[in-house]
């Protein structure tokens, strides 16, 4: 396979998963693993595993394992193929129906649109607090880093970073 | 249900602003940007009310694509049009670009340092806590409408107590809530 083969590869397979991921990269995730790993052999378990951790150490968009996927195998010029037709379909299309949604703003069709689903996207976004807390927290005292953060976001204005800082010194140094 | 009517925001923020300010919360946003943004544009800038975030969000969730790109695209494109929009997704995926590419390089040296690894679970564990946090505000701004109430509960428990498909829930939930909510605008429920 030439490199042109690559670049072409990767952009086709990530353009096709943009436009699937409803819900964001979670949905996708499966097929994402599938097509690194089993159809185009791209890398093995262990990569995939280990690309997928340090996408969710860093900070920013949890769908960054899409660019690492394309710098692993081939470069930064890869990874910035395969994060362009990642985003650019999905971009393309909220931008055309974000303008129709504010044209329609006064139409019925909108207003009941979006009186219906706020509470579906309410509960959603409850949800997945609910089972990042499951799969994240798997301790007692763990959860005292949740718990604390929540707290200081919903009763103070402090920075959101401090909390974050604090539950890193302390994890640091073993006292979770 | 109320849907408050869509105000002008007092100054609307310049293209560099949107620049700037989706790479800020990208490049702190640990645990998914989000909770981030939401702080950014109702809590800090004042952009968005509550409502409106929730609207927004909304509009977000239901298009294809990560949510926090369609936010940036939605934001960008209602304050500065195209370049905005441009400006909001390229300030968003800058930095942890250049971040994960980074860590990806050092990867193998650093991963098996002692305490690494406990200091990203800590710091995972704290950024829940941000999703928790904004899941409240954002069930506080529904408080005094029960039924709306009762479809966020619905789909609290589908998708997060059993587990559903979230296509599949979301296409049968979705179309109910939307009829009921026709059935009271056309009822002229206030």
């Amino acid at each position: 396979m030439n490199d042109d083969n690559q670049y072409g590869a990767l952009a086709r397979e990530f353009a096709i998963l943009s436009v699937l991921a409803f819900g964001g990269i979670n949905t996708v995730l499966p097929e994402v693993h599938r097509q690194a790993v089993d159809v185009h052999g791209w890398m093995d378990d262990r990569v995939f595993a280990d690309l997928f951790a340090i996408a969710q150490a860093a900070p920013g968009p949890n769908f960054m394992i899409i660019a690492l996927i394309g710098w692993h195998v081939a470069g930064l010029l890869g990874a910035v193929v395969t994060m362009g037709a990642f985003l650019a379909p999905t971009v393309t299309l909220a931008y055309v129906v974000s303008g129709a949604w504010q044209r329609f703003r006064e139409a019925r069709w909108r207003k009941a649109m979006q009186a219906g689903m706020i509470p579906v996207t309410v509960g959603l976004v409850a949800a997945s607090a609910y089972v990042l807390f499951t799969s994240t927290v798997d301790r007692p005292l763990l959860s005292i880093a949740t718990f604390g953060t929540a707290a200081v976001a919903l009763f103070t204005k402090i920075h959101p970073l401090i909390p974050l800082g604090v539950a890193g010194v302390l994890g640091y140094f073993g006292w979770f | 249900m109320t849907v408050p009517p869509e105000r002008p925001v007092p100054e609307p923020p310049s293209v560099a602003t949107l620049f700037t300010s989706f790479f800020g919360v990208s490049a702190m946003g640990f645990g998914g940007v989000i909770p981030w943004a939401r702080w950014m544009v109702v809590e800090r800038k004042g952009w968005l009310t509550p409502h409106e975030f929730n609207e927004v969000m909304t509009l977000s969730q239901m298009l294809p694509g990560g949510n926090i790109v369609n936010m940036a695209v939605i934001l960008g494109h209602r304050y500065q049009g195209l370049p905005g929009a441009l400006a909001s997704v390229f300030g968003l995926v800058a930095a942890p670009f250049g971040i994960v590419i980074v860590m990806a390089m050092v990867y193998d040296r650093i991963r098996d340092f002692e305490g690494v690894g406990a200091t990203l679970e800590a710091v995972s564990a704290a950024a829940v806590g941000l999703i928790v946090a904004m899941a409240l505000k954002m069930l506080s701004t529904l408080k005094e409408e029960p039924a709306a109430l009762a479809i966020a509960a619905i789909s609290f428990t589908g998708i997060g107590l059993l587990r559903l498909p979230l296509i599949s829930t979301l296409f049968v939930l979705g179309p109910l809530s939307v009829a009921f909510a026709w059935y009271r605008i056309a009822k002229g429920a206030p």
